[in-house]
């Protein structure tokens, strides 16, 4: 996917930030949540972990870490946990633009109008922008971070899925 | 891909769009720019304490000017709110000024346009050896023939766009020199240069052109991404009882940067079946070979069962960013 090697490091540099901040949120949950959970609720928890992970990973100026953030934080039951990441990403953010609407006079021709709109609905906080141009910069950046938290997540499904039959062959043992 | 463009900067001058002139006179300026994705993350050397806010420039060359937010925090922001940026005094977007003007998305406020006559230059040369910061001024531009202007600017432009807010562009011959269109044409090729991005960072794209087939790919990988996440977290929550236990269970088990790495028996059972349960799924298949091509570097990092269970909890914390690293180090290279 990268062809530049420096761009590989600094995307493994992100991996780990994601990760370490995936485990944050992992204890987080895991301490405001009650067990025992079954597999869907457990699978919610770690997808809101995750997502909240990445977004705070990001955590700049765009629209769709802020989106995700507000929308993952407003899933969880426990509002004190999830004020505390949004400000931690929210001290980042500063005096980040609101003007997010802008209204273009942009005319888009009919066969990208509706391809934008499902775009607009797949990016977190797609909807609120007008621009189509700056709607593919926030796509381009929240496709490099899915594409890193898929990496991670799949690497981590790895090691578990590996240990899980090595703990099971100790066990059997 | 994009290679040309950089390397042409003061050659050739005649078919370069506005946009490439743009990136021309950045690259002058500021080589650094040259380096391929040079701009991708924010080096995080560069900024607060290693934080990686510099908004992603697209892959490939010249990526940093489309979006023109490198390193600076300050960046975003220009890019995304232009009535903001322009007299705020924000001291670090005037330290990079000369990387972030060519990313203003100031469309409707600004016209880019080219200095071409030479009292312009000289009187703006007089104006930044003044030091002071320079209040943004719009120039009109009349058409003028490629040749001249690029001969004029090659040595002025440095000093002519070190502490200006506005790239000025030169219009062609023959096209239209009004202000909106010079302006809408910039925009018009930076949509186009993103979607080249675009076709890089979405697998399988080479050969589809156009506005709406693109998007169609775009719209499919981030729903296949977003459905893989979905996948896994499940995958995570079937093998882990607890939520935070799958991350307990990596500090467990310890990986040794130093030793030899032995091949664990059982990763042919999780090639298998990860790629099995992918291919069920109905995922495509890139993400079965990418998904098979990850879990390969995990076997190397992985040490055989019995020296796992000799590894003390305790040391966990200790030996968390060895791990890390060591993973990461690997799927890195």
């Amino acid at each position: 996917m990268f062809y530049d090697e420096a761009m590989m490091n600094t995307y493994n540099m992100v991996k780990q930030r994601f990760i370490k901040k995936w485990i944050n949120t992992l204890h987080m949950l895991d301490s405001s949540i009650e067990h025992p959970l079954n597999v869907t609720e457990r699978k919610n928890a770690i997808r809101l972990s995750s997502d909240l992970a990445i977004a705070a990973t990001r955590s700049g100026s765009t629209v769709w870490s802020r989106a995700l953030i507000s929308r993952s934080g407003n899933k969880t039951t426990n509002k004190p946990m999830a004020r505390r990441i949004l400000k931690k990403a929210r001290n980042r953010m500063k005096n980040r633009c609101n003007t997010l609407r802008r209204n273009g006079n942009f005319t888009a021709k009919s066969g990208t109008r509706k391809r934008t709109d499902l775009l607009k609905s797949l990016v977190p906080g797609g909807e609120v922008i007008d621009d189509k141009d700056y709607l593919i910069r926030e796509t381009l950046d929240y496709i490099v971070y899915l594409r890193a938290q898929v990496d991670v997540m799949r690497t981590v499904a790895a090691i578990d899925l590996v240990t899980g039959n090595l703990t099971n062959d100790r066990r059997n043992k | 891909m994009n290679g040309a463009i950089g390397g042409d900067l003061l050659l050739n001058c005649t078919d370069m769009s506005v946009l490439e002139r743009q990136r021309a006179h950045l690259k002058y300026f500021n080589p650094s720019f040259d380096s391929p994705l040079a701009g991708f993350f924010a080096d995080s050397s560069m900024i607060n304490g290693g934080e990686m806010d510099g908004y992603l420039a697209t892959a490939g060359l010249n990526l940093p000017m489309i979006y023109g937010e490198t390193t600076v925090e300050g960046d975003p922001r220009m890019s995304i709110s232009p009535e903001t940026t322009l007299g705020t005094g924000n001291f670090k977007k005037r330290k990079f000024d000369t990387e972030t003007k060519d990313r203003n998305e100031k469309k409707k406020k600004m016209n880019r346009e080219e200095v071409t006559e030479e009292e312009e230059e000289k009187s703006k040369i007089t104006e930044l050896n003044n030091g002071s910061p320079k209040s943004i001024k719009k120039m009109k531009n009349k058409a003028k023939k490629e040749e001249n202007n690029c001969s004029n600017d090659s040595s002025k432009v440095t000093k002519e766009l070190e502490k200006t807010d506005y790239i000025h562009v030169r219009a062609r011959r023959g096209q239209a020199t009004d202000s909106h269109s010079i302006a809408e044409r910039v925009r018009r090729e930076k949509i186009s240069e993103r979607m080249k991005f675009l076709q890089d960072l979405v697998p399988g794209c080479d050969k589809i052109t156009g506005k709406a087939g693109m998007l169609d790919e775009i719209i499919n990988y981030v729903q296949s991404l977003q459905r893989q996440i979905e996948f896994l977290s499940m995958k995570l929550a079937v093998v882990n009882p607890r939520p935070d236990f799958d991350m307990d269970d990596i500090f467990d088990k310890e990986v040794i940067v130093s030793t030899p790495m032995t091949v664990v028996p059982s990763p042919e059972m999780v090639h298998s079946g990860y790629s099995h349960e992918m291919v069920n799924s109905g995922y495509s298949n890139e993400m079965v070979n990418s998904g098979y091509h990850h879990v390969n570097p995990m076997q190397q990092a992985e040490t055989s069962s019995d020296p796992l269970s000799c590894f003390n909890n305790g040391q966990a914390p200790s030996m968390w960013d060895s791990y890390v690293q060591n993973l990461y180090g690997s799927l890195g290279v």
